[in-house]
C-alpha cells in the first residue's frame, strides 16, 4: 500500500538558494521531508499540496550556528554556568533548543556542555520529536589540562596523552558527536590569558587520534597563535576563535582549508567589550584585560582568512547575560560589518557551509531539489538588510524536515496589510508596514 | 535606518516579559505618520543586553555605531524616534556626532563601534568624522 505524500507548495517566493545565485522568483514544492522541486513546479505535481502564498517573501535555508551551547544559561558570570542544579539546567537547555529553532536555526554544532549528558539528552529528545529544536551535534564537557580550565566546575580534566585518550573514550561512551578541547585562556577569567596555550602537542595529538579513531570530530577553544597551529598540525576539525592567528598559522589554515573550519564567535568579543557594563563589566575593564586588542587583532586576521578562502562560520558562544540566547543572527551582521562579507557570503556561510560542518553537505543548507526541507520564509530581504534575520517576527514560517515549527497566523486571518503609515514606518525591503503589533 | 527594540524586556519578570516592546513599538508606529520624510525599520530583537535596567532599545545602521538606551517606556516614543532620525542623518552614529534628545541623554548604556572592511590601499572605508570635530569613540 503506497504511503501518502504530504505536500507543501510555497508559491510566488523569492528563492535564495544558497548556491550563490541571485534570488529569483518562483515556487518551491516540499514532499514529505524533502524539497521536491524548485523554480517552476508542474501543477500536476503540486496537486493536493497545502499552498503557502509567498507574496514575494524570501524563502531560504534554515541557519546554522557553528558554536552552540544549549547549556550556557544566560548567566552574568562564568561560575553561573556550573552552579545551576541539574534539574533546572535540563529545563533551561530544552528552552535553549527551542529558542534556536524559534530564531530560524535548524542546524547547530554543540561546542561543549556544562554537565555530562545535557547536550546528548537534548539531541536525542529533538531527534525523537519529544521537544522542538534544531538538528544538533552534541558535545560533552570541555576537556582542559590541570591549571588550564576556564570554569573548573564544568570542565573534564585530563593530563598527558594517556589522560586525553581516557577522557575522549569516556565522552564517546556518553554518546557525544564531537570532543571539545579548551586549549587556551580567556581574558574575562582574570587568570587564564587568551594568548596562553595550556595543551601540549602530544596531548592534542592523542585526543584527536582517539576521537577520530572512534569516528568523532574535535573542536577547540583556541585563541592563541600557537594553539591555532597546534590545531592544524594535529587535525582538529573545527577551530574556535583563532583570534591571534599569526602568519605561519594563517598559511597553515589556508593550506588545509579543504577540511578545517574556523568559527570565531565574534559576538562574544563585541558584546563583552562594548555591551557588558550593565552586568558589571564596563568597557574600560574589558579594554584593560585585553578585549579591544583581541577584537582588533581577530578582525584583521579573520578578514585575511576570508580573503584566502578559509571557511569561516557564524556561531557566537551565545548564552551569557549580555549575549543571551535568541540573539544568534547578530553574528551574520558582524560578518558583514566587521569582516567584509557580502550579505550573500554571510548567508552562504550560515547555510551551505552549515550543511558542510554538519557533515551533510548534499542535503542540508540549500534550497535545492533533494535537500531536506529546512526552510525559512522571511518577510524581508536579508541581502538588503542582514539584520532582518534578528527579528523573529519577520521569520514568518520556520520548517524543519518538511514540518512547520512556526506558521504565520496573519496569513490565514487577514488580507495583505494595508499601506497605513507606509511612507514613514516601513521595512526597508517590503512595501508594507514594518510591524503590526 | 534601524531601530532595535527589545522584545523580551523585562527579562527578569516573566509575567510582564514582552510588554515593553509591544507598547513602545505601538507608540512609535502611532506617532510616526506625524513625522515627515523619513523611514525607519523597526526590528523587534530578542534582547539588547541591557537587562538590569529594563526598557531597552538601540539605534543602529550599516557601518555606524550602535547606541543603546535603557530605562525606556512608551512615553519615550517621540524621543526614541527623534534619536533614530538624528542617528540616521549623521555620519558615524557615535553619540558626539548627533544630537541626542535631552530625555535620553543620561540613558545611554552602551556604544558599540564597528569597523569597515579594509580596502587594498589600507583605507578601512568607514565614514570619517570631520577632522576638525571630535573623534568618535571612547
Amino acid at each position: 500500500m503506497p504511503v501518502p505524500t504530504e505536500k507543501t507548495l510555497f508559491r510566488n517566493v523569492s528563492i535564495l538558494d544558497s548556491t550563490g545565485a541571485d534570488p529569483y522568483p518562483g515556487d518551491v514544492l516540499v514532499e514529505n521531508d524533502r524539497i521536491a522541486a524548485v523554480g517552476t513546479v508542474e501543477p500536476s505535481r503540486a496537486e493536493g499540496a497545502r499552498v503557502i502564498e509567498g507574496r514575494g517573501r524570501t524563502l531560504m535555508s534554515g541557519l546554522c550556528d557553528a558554536h552552540t551551547h544549549f547549556t550556557w544559561n544566560n548567566s552574568a558570570d562564568l561560575d553561573g554556568l556550573g552552579t545551576m542544579p541539574v534539574e533546572e539546567h535540563l529545563l533551561f537547555s530544552i528552552e535553549s533548543a527551542r529558542t534556536y529553532i524559534d530564531s530560524g536555526y535548524t542546524m547547530c554544532l554543540g561546542a561543549a556542555s556544562a554537565k555530562d549528558r545535557l547536550d546528548v539528552v537534548c539531541r536525542d529528545a529533538i531527534n525523537s520529536g519529544r521537544i522542538p529544536g534544531p538538528r544538533y551535534l552534541a558535545n560533552g564537557p570541555e576537556i582542559a589540562v590541570t591549571g588550564g580550565a576556564l570554569i573548573k566546575s564544568i570542565t573534564k580534566f585530563a593530563d598527558g596523552p594517556e589522560g586525553m585518550r581516557k577522557a575522549v573514550r569516556e565522552l564517546v561512551e556518553l554518546g557525544v558527536d564531537q570532543i571539545k578541547l579548551s586549549m587556551t585562556g580567556e581574558e574575562i577569567t582574570g587568570t587564564q590569558h587568551a594568548e596562553d596555550t595550556y595543551f601540549s602537542d602530544e596531548e592534542v595529538a592523542a585526543a584527536v587520534t582517539e576521537a577520530h579513531r572512534r569516528g568523532k570530530r574535535v573542536c577547540a577553544h583556541a585563541r592563541s597563535a600557537e594553539s591555532v597551529k597546534m590545531c592544524v598540525r594535529n587535525k582538529v576539525d573545527i577551530v574556535y576563535h583563532a583570534s591571534f592567528t599569526d602568519a605561519e598559522g594563517m598559511d597553515m589554515l589556508e593550506a588545509n582549508k579543504d577540511w578545517v573550519f574556523v568559527a570565531p564567535g565574534l559576538n562574544w568579543l563585541v558584546a563583552t567589550l562594548y555591551e557588558a557594563e550593565s552586568f558589571g563589566f564596563p568597557q574600560e575593564a574589558a579594554e584593560a584585560v585585553g578585549y579591544k586588542k583581541e577584537l582588533d587583532t581577530a578582525v584583521e586576521g579573520l578578514r585575511e582568512m576570508h580573503r584566502r578562502g578559509i571557511k569561516l562560520l557564524p556561531g557566537g558562544d551565545y548564552g551569557f547575560a549580555w549575549t543571551p540566547h535568541g540573539t544568534y543572527a547578530r553574528d551574520l551582521e558582524h560578518f558583514v560589518e566587521l569582516l567584509g562579507f557580502t550579505p550573500m557570503e554571510a548567508i552562504i556561510s550560515a547555510t551551505a557551509w552549515g550543511g558542510e560542518i554538519m557533515l551533510r553537505p548534499d542535503e542540508l543548507g540549500k534550497v535545492q531539489p533533494g535537500y531536506l526541507a529546512d526552510l525559512l520564509l522571511v518577510d524581508g530581504d536579508p541581502l538588503a538588510d542582514i539584520a532582518v534575520l534578528q527579528d523573529h517576527a519577520k521569520l514568518n514560517y520556520i520548517m524543519k524536515d518538511g514540518r512547520f515549527h512556526k506558521e504565520h497566523a496573519a496569513d490565514d486571518r487577514t488580507p495583505p496589510a494595508p499601506q497605513v503609515a507606509a511612507d514613514l514606518v516601513r521595512d526597508m525591503a517590503e512595501p508594507v508596514v514594518a510591524h503590526r503589533p | 535606518m534601524t531601530l532595535l527594540i527589545c522584545r523580551t524586556c523585562p527579562r527578569y519578570d516573566p509575567r510582564a516579559s514582552g510588554e515593553f516592546g509591544r507598547r513602545l513599538t505601538a507608540a512609535i508606529t502611532e506617532i510616526a505618520p506625524d513625522e515627515t520624510g523619513a523611514t525607519v525599520a523597526i526590528r523587534n530583537v530578542q534582547c539588547l543586553g541591557g537587562c538590569p535596567v529594563d526598557g531597552v532599545a538601540a539605534v543602529d545602521g550599516p557601518q555606524k555605531a550602535r547606541v543603546r538606551f535603557t530605562g525606556l517606556d512608551e512615553s519615550d516614543a517621540t524621543a526614541v524616534l527623534a534619536a533614530a532620525l538624528a542617528h540616521d542623518a549623521c555620519l558615524t552614529g557615535a553619540p558626539d556626532d548627533w544630537e541626542i534628545p535631552a530625555e535620553l541623554a543620561d540613558r545611554i548604556s552602551s556604544v558599540t563601534f564597528k569597523r569597515a572592511p579594509r580596502s587594498q590601499d589600507g583605507d578601512d572605508g568607514a565614514p570619517r568624522p570631520d577632522p576638525a570635530g571630535s573623534p568618535p569613540g571612547p
